[in-house]
């Protein structure tokens, strides 16, 4: 039944993709499949994730590599039928620059955004690719950081409630 | 009505780890969620790939504490499977026998704080001393409270003998009647009730789309568990039952977590029940060949997967893993949307978030 779901995979691949593809898929001894499939070009990427939807699917995690040959090599770890299957793309050189999954499948949203920030990946089409953890264009200014102090003083008074009007209150005299 | 900005944490009294989450309120309506990480980002993915196999499996004990039998769990599996090693089977029973363990405490420990969230403390405190049951067990058993470093590349590191199983069969007898009592107040106790049920509600759709995973997947009516959906260790010979909930809501998902307490204990009791006799791991230390893998188990948050690559050296080339919690943090803008403020920490504790996890 799960071994199907693979055959039905590579079905669907070979009827939507133009360039090449490979795929070889193991079973463990307890019975789960795993798929493994590489994809020549990597802009076809969101052909197969559209696959993936159509079945359902989602994705579990996108490691990103960079090998010893500074090639930048992608593995996207989608789910779908009870089958682990991990489709990769390399990168061209000298290009850090990937289609977005994200439209079609929400569920790669943080994954995409983490590999742009920790491996300096373009995302090309993703529809919030802000960064999420250390990138300086996150890092938080007086006006949203509020001291746990100031927090448990406003947990019984009003000094918190008080801080936020007089941060709102300037903000808005800021964009006037 | 007019509108605001309402920021709550990195630090903040309802919280429990450091996470910023920016509200835009309408009177007292949340009508958008921004969510902020990184202000406790370790890099131990990084680490990871510095050291070699043996190393690590201390390291990814840290990464969390509540789950922290999770994460060498899964990284032994990942590695045993490149190097293609068939543990003994009792190491497989002692590893679901460990990693029940640490989901009944963990379970305990949410649902004891949502209690605290909606002010119930006495409730919480009932519920933390439910827990120090399980706390017991892992330190007579493990020596240790939270890291209980029982796995190791080929099986496990410990073992049960007759006296020790009797007094884990002894522990879980004395919870099985004070969960029952708490699962009927959960259920039924107005206070909670009013803060809980129809509050932070994820539908079935927005679970699938986003993703999320574990007790949340589970109280959005999704059968998801990795125990039955793709086994591992000894649950192929394990029944499992998966729990389900159909509100979608904090209620529901602080349900699924207690009657999930429920099936641990039963595990637990037929793990030892049918545990082989044998040795607990292979005694040698193998070598890790060239390839990759993936593994995943379900932490008591959810699915956690580790993918492992080795280019033959000692150390990893590649090792990435992705906690539960991370794919249900999008979520919150779902469950948040037209809720009060004075909701944000219950529905926040009711993914029983774990920022120790997302920020590796």
């Amino acid at each position: 039944m799960e071994k199907d779901i693979i055959t039905l995979f590579a079905d669907k691949l070979k009827e939507k993709l133009d360039g090449k593809f490979t795929l070889r898929s193991e079973v463990d001894r307890k019975g789960v499949t795993c798929g493994w499939c590489k994809l020549e070009d990597p802009s076809e990427i969101t052909k197969a994730a559209q696959i993936v939807a159509d079945f359902n699917g989602r994705i579990m995690t996108i490691s990103a590599l960079i090998s010893s040959d500074e090639h930048v090599e992608i593995s996207y770890h989608f789910y779908f039928g009870n089958v682990n299957c991990t489709v990769s793309i390399t990168l061209p050189d000298n290009l850090r620059e990937v289609k977005s999954i994200t439209p079609i499948l929400k569920s790669a949203d943080w994954h995409e955004r983490e590999i742009k920030e920790f491996y300096k990946i373009k995302l090309v089409g993703h529809p919030n690719p802000r960064a999420l953890f250390l990138d300086k264009s996150i890092q938080m200014d007086k006006n949203t950081m509020v001291p746990l102090s100031a927090a448990m003083n406003g947990s019984s008074t009003s000094t918190l409630w008080e801080k936020i009007m007089k941060s709102n209150f300037g903000e808005e005299k800021q964009n006037e | 009505m007019s509108s605001y900005t309402i920021p709550i944490g990195p630090l903040h009294v309802a919280l429990e780890e450091p996470i910023y989450f920016k509200l835009n309120v309408e009177g007292e309506t949340v009508v958008g969620v921004d969510i902020n990480a990184g202000h406790v980002h370790r890099g131990i993915e990084f680490l990871a790939m510095q050291r070699n196999y043996y190393q690590v499996l201390t390291l990814v004990e840290r990464v969390c504490s509540l789950c922290s039998n999770n994460h060498p769990f899964t990284y032994c599996m990942a590695i045993e499977k490149i190097a293609q090693i068939e543990i003994p089977e009792r190491a497989e029973y002692l590893r679901v026998i460990t990693d029940e363990i640490k989901r009944i405490a963990s379970h305990m420990f949410n649902v004891g704080i949502i209690a605290h969230n909606i002010g119930f403390d006495s409730f919480f405190m009932h519920l933390m001393e439910l827990r120090e049951v399980m706390q017991d067990v892992k330190e007579s058993i493990f020596g240790n409270r939270m890291n209980l470093s029982a796995n190791c590349i080929g099986g496990v590191r410990y073992d049960i003998e007759q006296d020790q199983i009797k007094y884990i069969l002894r522990q879980l007898d004395s919870l099985k009647k004070p969960l029952e009592e708490a699962i009927k107040i959960y259920k039924t106790n107005s206070s909670i009730c009013r803060r809980t049920v129809g509050v932070g509600v994820l539908p079935k759709d927005k679970a699938i789309s986003y993703g999320v995973v574990g007790p949340v997947a589970r109280a959005s009516g999704l059968d998801l568990d990795v125990r039955v959906n793709t086994p591992y260790a000894a649950y192929d010979k394990v029944k499992v039952n998966i729990v389900t909930e159909q509100g979608g809501d904090a209620h529901s998902r602080a349900v699924v977590r207690l009657r999930e307490i429920v099936e641990s204990i039963r595990i637990v009791e037929e793990c030892i029940k049918n545990l082989p006799d044998g040795p607990v791991d292979l005694g040698i230390m193998p070598t890790i060949p060239v390839g990759e893998s993936i593994a995943k188990s379900e932490a008591p948050r959810g699915e956690l997967i580790y993918y492992a690559r080795s280019n033959g050296s000692e150390i990893p080339e590649r090792l990435k893993w992705r906690v539960p919690t991370y794919q249900n943090w999008e979520a919150l803008t779902v469950m948040m949307k037209g809720c009060k403020i004075a909701d944000v920490p219950v529905i926040v504790g009711s993914i029983d978030p774990c920022v120790s996890c997302t920020e590796r």
